[in-house]
């Protein structure tokens, strides 16, 4: 039996950042339900959605602005919120496996996998038998786990080591090789066009309830993947070696894991496009805040993933109301400035302590 | 004593290179055995065999009568630690968080806390090796030598019967190399660990080693004790360099080192004497090596300025030496500078014929230079210190 002293102060310590996770989480809901061309109060908002739960009568609300919430903004924000998830879990493990601060599924290059095989889907108009409306994701996530596999068989070949700089490299390169076959289908693309491009820059407006059904089911099954495999990501930070020697079966776990943030990324990407560096910041933060244990880093980045997509596209439609900007517009203005500052700090380390890998 | 670990006949390599040629041996339980021999020559290749992280290529490794083949990873763990010289690190798990790693091979599933057993071991490995203080220090915080008690740490908290040292002790400086072996060598004697050390350092694996096996071109060159194994030939051979050993201070051990290449016979030792004061003094462009007697103090030394002695005194040169004699109140000195190298040894059995030739003399000097062996021819020296004896003897009388 475990030491109950050990294990309540443990549960205490981590209690107390989940609770504050999730409070942050909340209230990116109800500001992103409750802003927009029609403000509505968080008092409303909060009622609006428990009168939503079964057997919770909230009073009088007026059917307008439930319709507003509920069939409008809801799915919006909780798009946000799964997607934000999706990528910074994603990001928090392709971090943890490659033992790489600056990997993300944006700057590994499997967004733009992911987004090949969903392009494709839209531009040839493709829906396989079984899959229904789920051809979209699976597709993507298919382009997602072919391109990162492509990203760490190249980068093996160019660095046995694996060094950071050269995955990152490898995965510019393959970034730029996929974009331009979507360039290639825009160009060649004519009435799919506006739904091509639409969806390419990263929105989670005008999507509704059935892309919200549409990520769900990927992102338990990849969370899942991951939480599973969190003294695994743990021990990968000392190396493939040191894992092997602490008994892992590294091929099968790496294979896991890529897998599993794979599945994340194309369920993202599918549902809301390419929305870059939530993968790289939000982990970041996160480990600053509570340390590197993935046993927490991966749940808390998610969560907070969440919430930091809430509010930026909360940003991204309200900053210039009436118009909207695409929501990967504000992650890349506070994401690659943040990818800057981890590259020079590291950098840096390195010229003065060049033992560090 | 039973058999741990039992090689048979086992090649193994990358891709279709054969780096390590049938090699047979076996390791005991409770035994310190060290691996030995040039970069390349196998080492390493030969010890990702035993983790399994390597599948040789023929021949079998058993594990405690098992094949190593058939464990899993996870098996392998339980039985076998690895401590590397070096760690990839990228975030800054505290030192708590590193050592608990190491109990992975007990651990599944999504919510397993650390459990009582668990704290335990790592209660008593981090006490053990005094980390108690750094439990909740960023690793990347501590020096180098710091770090790798951490590792080792993590090996321990595995349970192992078998660790395994891959030149554990390479960048660290002497202190905590000696502080690391120490607590590795504590752990073979008091709790019958098992250890197998591939070593760059000769002198550690001889101080702490029980056999040792010596490996050239993946082969082996010879298996025993260190002091059979360390001998001059055989490391000369196995290094390819001019080794040369001499037994340790306080340990039953050889120390070894080597001479620089083509040192014999190129150099040319010049050395002049000098009057100083009333004495006479042997000065040298390179040290000699010296042995006294009779002045107090350490026998052996290293001089580049040699007070030979002073007083009244007579001399013999010759090429192979230069001999002189003193006479100072009523006190016979004998200086011997030789032309070439000389042996402590011999140099000590020259100093005895002396005396036992010629009690009357009390103080002994006896020195050479690095570099070409000289052989003494005994008699001749007696003859020659026998002459400066005559003619002191005459001089005084004149």
């Amino acid at each position: 039996m475990p030491k109950l002293s050990t294990l309540t102060a443990i549960r205490k310590q981590a209690a107390w950042k989940y609770a504050l996770a999730l409070i942050v989480l909340l209230l990116a809901v109800t500001v992103g339900t409750g802003i927009g061309s029609v403000t509505i109060p968080p008092g409303e908002v909060i009622r609006i959605l428990l009168q939503m739960l079964p057997g919770i009568t909230a009073g009088e609300l007026e059917p307008s602005r439930v319709h507003i919430v509920t069939e409008i903004r809801l799915p919006r924000v909780l798009l946000a919120v799964f997607a934000g998830a999706s990528l910074a879990a994603a990001g928090a493990a392709f971090q943890g496996l490659l033992r790489n601060p600056l990997a993300d599924p944006y700057t590994l290059g499997a967004s733009s996998g992911a987004a090949v095989g969903a392009v494709g889907v839209i531009y040839f108009g493709i829906t396989l038998p079984v899959l229904g409306s789920f051809t979209l994701p699976v597709a993507a996530i298919a382009g997602g786990i072919f391109s990162l596999y492509l990203v760490l068989l190249f980068a093996r070949v160019v660095s046995r080591t694996m060094a950071v700089e050269t995955i990152i490299l490898v995965g510019i390169v393959l970034s730029s090789f996929l974009g331009s076959f979507i360039s290639l289908m825009i160009a060649l693309s004519g009435e799919e066009l506006r739904q091509i491009i639409h969806w390419l820059m990263g929105s989670v407006g005008m999507r509704g309830w059935t892309h919200v059904g549409l990520i769900v089911p990927f992102f338990i099954a990849g969370s899942a993947f991951l939480l599973f495999n969190w003294r695994e990501l743990n021990v990968f930070a000392f190396g493939e070696q040191s894992a092997r020697h602490l008994g892992i079966d590294v091929k099968r776990k790496k294979q896991v894991i890529v897998t599993g943030a794979a599945i994340l990324t194309g369920a993202a990407v599918a549902v809301s496009g390419m929305i870059g560096f939530v993968g790289l910041v939000v982990p970041h933060f996160v480990r600053l805040l509570t340390g590197p244990d993935h046993k927490h880093l991966v749940p808390l980045s998610a969560i907070a993933g969440g919430a930091f997509l809430v509010f930026a596209d909360v940003i991204a439609r309200t900053i210039l109301s009436p118009q909207e900007l695409p929501i990967g517009v504000i992650t890349a203005l506070i994401g690659a400035p943040v990818f800057g500052v981890i590259l020079i700090t590291r950098l840096r380390d390195k010229a003065a302590n060049p033992r560090k890998v | 004593m039973s058999i741990l670990i039992r090689a048979d006949r086992v090649s193994a390599g990358y891709g279709s290179e054969k780096i390590v040629d049938e090699l047979s041996f076996h390791v005991k339980k409770g035994e310190m055995y060290g691996i030995l021999g040039p970069n390349g020559c196998g080492k390493t290749t030969l010890l990702k065999t035993f983790t399994g992280s390597l599948k040789p290529f023929e021949g079998e490794i058993y594990v405690d009568g098992k094949s190593s083949g058939n464990y899993s990873a996870n098996e392998m763990a339980q039985v076998t630690a690895v401590l590397p010289q070096h760690h990839e690190q990228s975030f800054s798990f505290t030192v708590k968080e590193v050592v608990a790693m190491g109990r992975y091979p007990y651990k599944k599933g999504l919510f397993t806390f650390t459990d009582e057993e668990d704290e335990r071991v790592i209660g008593r490995v981090m006490e053990e090796l005094n980390l108690i203080h750094y439990r909740n220090t960023p690793l990347n915080l501590l020096s180098g030598g710091e770090q790798q008690r951490v590792f080792l740490a993590r090996a321990l908290v595995q349970e192992p019967r078998l660790l395994l040292l891959d030149e554990p002790t390479n960048h660290l400086d002497l202190s905590y190399q000696v502080g690391l072996m120490t607590i590795i060598h504590r752990l073979v004697r008091e709790e019958g660990l098992t250890v197998i050390a591939v070593l760059h350092d000769i002198n550690l694996a001889a101080m702490y080693c029980d056999r040792i096996l010596l490996l050239k071109e993946g082969r082996i060159h010879g298996e025993g004790e260190p002091c059979r194994m360390l001998t001059p030939e055989r490391l000369s051979e196995v290094y390819d360099v001019p080794a040369a050993t001499v037994p340790h201070p306080e340990v039953p051990v050889p120390l070894v080192t080597c001479r620089p290449f083509n040192a014999a016979g190129k150099r040319v030792p010049f050395f002049s004497f000098e009057e100083r004061e009333d004495s006479l003094t042997v000065v040298s462009d390179t040290p000699l090596r010296t042995f006294r007697t009779g002045h107090g103090g350490e026998p052996f030394s290293w001089e580049k300025e040699l007070p030979a002695g002073k007083g009244q005194r007579t001399e013999k040169q010759s090429s192979d030496w230069t001999l002189f004699m003193f006479q100072n109140e009523g006190i016979l000195e004998l200086t011997l500078i030789v032309n070439g190298s000389i042996q402590d040894s011999e140099a000590v059995s020259l100093s005895i014929l002396l005396a036992r030739s010629f009690p009357a003399i009390s103080v002994y000097s006896i020195a050479g230079f690095p570099g070409e062996k000289k052989s003494i021819n005994e008699d001749r020296l007696i003859q020659d210190a026998a002459g400066c004896l005559a003619m002191m003897k005459e001089e005084a009388k004149g």
